[in-house]
This record gives structure tokens, C-alpha cells and sequence, in this order.
């Protein structure tokens, strides 16, 4: 890109540009061969940024993308401390990268490295199994239980009593959603140092959350899912992913030149 | 990446190394991470991929009906499916179930139901 090259620094240096995947300690070494062959490091004083060549035009976001910045960062992070940097950061050459990134936030990022030392980030989903919540809440409400008879009874024809059918039922839903999610983050914070939670995405789902954990409390951790999971195995289905490098716990300031 | 087993007592669910499902690794990684914000593209095309999972429960009346439809034929299924399962996993030479066999009770009904297109 032309407009690009102006800012690119010193010539001696590659043009090409490249995509970022993380910053992590320089140490000499090479990145991990299972993070891919073009896979590289710019190094600068105490800080190295993992790079590759990137293409000329947009970083398409398909499966192969995605799943490339996620194995690099996870190749990285089995052996050291990794800050990910956004999905699909193309910097206009090495140089771009050196100066404005390693350079320009250096206190800043040694900061994160350190701040990050030894912590993980574990993922964890929660979902209830359809037939187990709605026979709890049909138990559990007298309205629900009455429309229901109602509406069965009636067979089509009953639209608006199954209208308000449904909204007692999705009423009954957030709250028990609001009580479960409670009562798990509070088992798992205990052995975590920071938690981001998210929106439910579906309509059994009701959690969906990252965890930072020490490395050396992952084992703790999976104790409490594994017993939060037997324990709800009835009404609740998890998904429990990690250890992967802090992508939800990691931010920079904002930043406008 | 859900992966709950039935095996040993310690181990009721294993935890997944990394994520498995494209909408797992998009939920990861989106919009996550340092932003920088000098010098910086950021890609962004084929980004509707991200919205295939992405489906915000909305409060609306199609969300209402769909909750009492769920509702209204959920014991009969359930009872017609839990029972018929225990009558086939009761018959010791079928063994091209035994997967259900290792499994609760709710487990079979569950997988019974599973056929009837619960998920949309």
C-alpha cells in the first residue's frame, strides 16, 4: 500500500506487511516450529511481537484465519507469557512494529507481561438441558402448570393463551438463569483472580464466562467444575475449555495519534 | 467442546484444551485482545460467519410460542421416549445400544428425544 510506506521507517527493512498475533518476552529463542513455518519474532529490547507475512488486502476471516491466530497464540503460551493482540492486526512492516507497538507501549506492555505471569484464562459455558428446566419450571409454577392445561386442552386456536404461556415460562427461565448463574460464578471465583462474563446467547443458555487463573490453581479449578458438573449433571450441561493465553483479560489504553 | 463423561468417579468432565466449534473460536477471540490502534488495519470481511451462532435471545412473540410449544408436548415425549428406551435397554442381546446402556436414565430419554428435531 502506498500510503503505507511513508510511515514504514528505515528502508533496510522489510516492506512487506505483516499480521501480529501477540507480544510476549524476547528471549532469543525461536518461536515454537507447531506455531507454523512463516511464524516469526520482531524483537525489541525486552519485548517480541509474533508476526508473520500477511497478505495484501483485508485478513479474510474464515475458519482457517481464525483457527491460525488461535494456534499460534496457543503454541506461544505453553512455554511463555503471551499478551494476544487483536484478531486480523496487519501493521504496514516489521519496522511499524518495532517502533510503534514494542517501542511506543513498552512500559505498558511489560507491565501486562508481568501482571499476566503464571495466569490462564479458562472458559467455561453452561446450558440447560431443555426437558430438565421446563419440567422444573412447570413443577415449580402454578401459572405455567394452569396455562398448559389450558392450551393442551384447547389444541389450536389458543394463540394468545399460548403467547402468555411462553412469556411465563421465558419470565420463570431468567430468573432461575439469574439464581444459577449466580450460585456457579460464585463457586468458580474462588479460585480465580478475575472473571468476564457474558450475555447468554441462546435460550437454555445460562452462562457463558471466561476465568483467569493461576496456572497452579487449574487442578482446584477443575475440581469445582468437575463437582459443579456432577452435581447439575441432570439439569446442566457444560463446555470447560483451557488453559489459553488471556484473550477476554487483556486491554491497552486507547490510544489516537 | 462440551465433552461431559460417564466413565471413572474422579473425572465427570474433561476440560477441553482449546476450542473445537468455529462459533467457540469466533466467542474467543473476537473483538478480544490488545487493540492497536496506530498504523493499524484491521480485517474485517467475511465477518458474517460470526453471526451464525449469534442468536440473541430476543423477547418477541415467536420466542413465546416456541416456549409453549416446548412446553406443551414436553411429558408426553417424555414419557412415551424414556419408557420405550427402558423396554429396549431391559433386552440383554441388543447390543447395538450400549452406549445408552452406560448412561442414566436421563441420558436415554434425552438421546431418544434428540431425533425429534429439539434444536432449531
Amino acid at each position: 500500500m502506498a500510503m503505507t510506506a511513508s510511515h514504514s521507517g528505515p528502508q533496510e527493512l522489510s516492506e512487506t506487511s505483516v499480521y501480529v498475533y501477540g507480544v510476549t518476552w524476547a528471549d532469543g529463542a525461536a518461536v515454537p516450529k507447531s506455531a507454523g513455518r512463516d511464524v516469526v519474532v520482531v524483537e525489541q529490547s525486552e519485548l517480541a511481537a509474533i508476526v508473520s507475512p500477511a497478505p495484501n488486502g483485508p485478513v479474510r476471516t474464515r475458519r482457517r484465519e481464525l483457527m491460525r491466530h488461535l494456534d499460534v497464540l496457543q503454541a506461544v503460551f505453553t512455554s511463555k507469557t503471551v499478551l494476544p493482540v487483536q484478531f486480523g492486526s496487519v501493521f504496514p512492516g516489521r519496522a511499524v512494529v518495532a517502533d510503534e507497538l514494542l517501542s511506543e507501549r513498552y512500559e505498558e506492555l511489560v507491565e501486562l507481561l508481568h501482571q499476566f505471569e503464571g495466569l490462564a484464562e479458562l472458559r467455561v459455558r453452561a446450558a440447560y438441558r431443555e426437558e430438565a428446566i421446563l419440567a422444573e419450571i412447570i413443577e415449580g409454577d402454578p401459572n405455567v402448570a394452569r396455562l398448559r392445561e389450558l392450551t393442551r386442552a384447547a389444541g389450536r386456536g389458543a394463540d394468545p393463551l399460548r403467547v402468555q404461556l411462553g412469556e411465563a415460562v421465558a419470565r420463570c427461565l431468567t430468573a432461575r438463569r439469574a439464581r444459577d448463574a449466580k450460585a456457579i460464578s460464585g463457586v468458580l471465583l474462588g479460585c480465580a483472580r478475575d472473571a468476564v462474563v457474558e450475555e447468554p446467547r441462546t435460550e437454555y443458555e445460562l452462562m457463558r464466562a471466561s476465568y483467569l487463573v493461576e496456572r497452579r490453581k487449574i487442578a482446584a479449578f477443575d475440581a469445582r467444575m468437575d463437582e459443579l458438573a456432577r452435581n447439575e449433571r441432570d439439569r446442566i450441561d457444560f463446555a470447560y475449555t483451557g488453559p489459553l493465553p488471556p484473550h477476554s483479560f487483556v486491554s491497552l489504553t486507547p490510544r489516537r495519534t | 467442546m462440551a465433552v461431559a463423561t460417564h466413565g471413572t468417579a474422579s473425572n465427570y468432565l474433561q476440560r477441553a484444551p482449546s476450542p473445537s466449534s468455529l462459533a467457540d473460536v469466533v466467542d474467543l477471540i473476537l473483538d478480544k485482545g490488545l487493540v492497536i490502534d496506530a498504523y493499524v488495519r484491521v480485517a474485517v470481511i467475511g465477518i458474517e460467519l460470526v453471526t451464525i451462532d449469534a442468536r440473541i435471545v430476543i423477547a418477541s412473540v415467536d420466542t413465546y410460542l416456541r416456549f409453549a410449544e416446548a412446553v406443551n408436548r414436553l411429558d408426553l415425549a417424555q414419557t412415551e421416549a424414556a419408557g420405550l428406551k427402558e423396554l429396549r435397554d431391559g433386552g440383554s442381546d441388543n447390543d447395538t445400544d450400549t452406549r445408552g446402556k452406560s448412561k442414566g436414565m436421563f441420558e436415554g430419554a434425552k438421546e431418544a428425544f434428540t431425533g425429534n428435531g429439539k434444536r432449531k
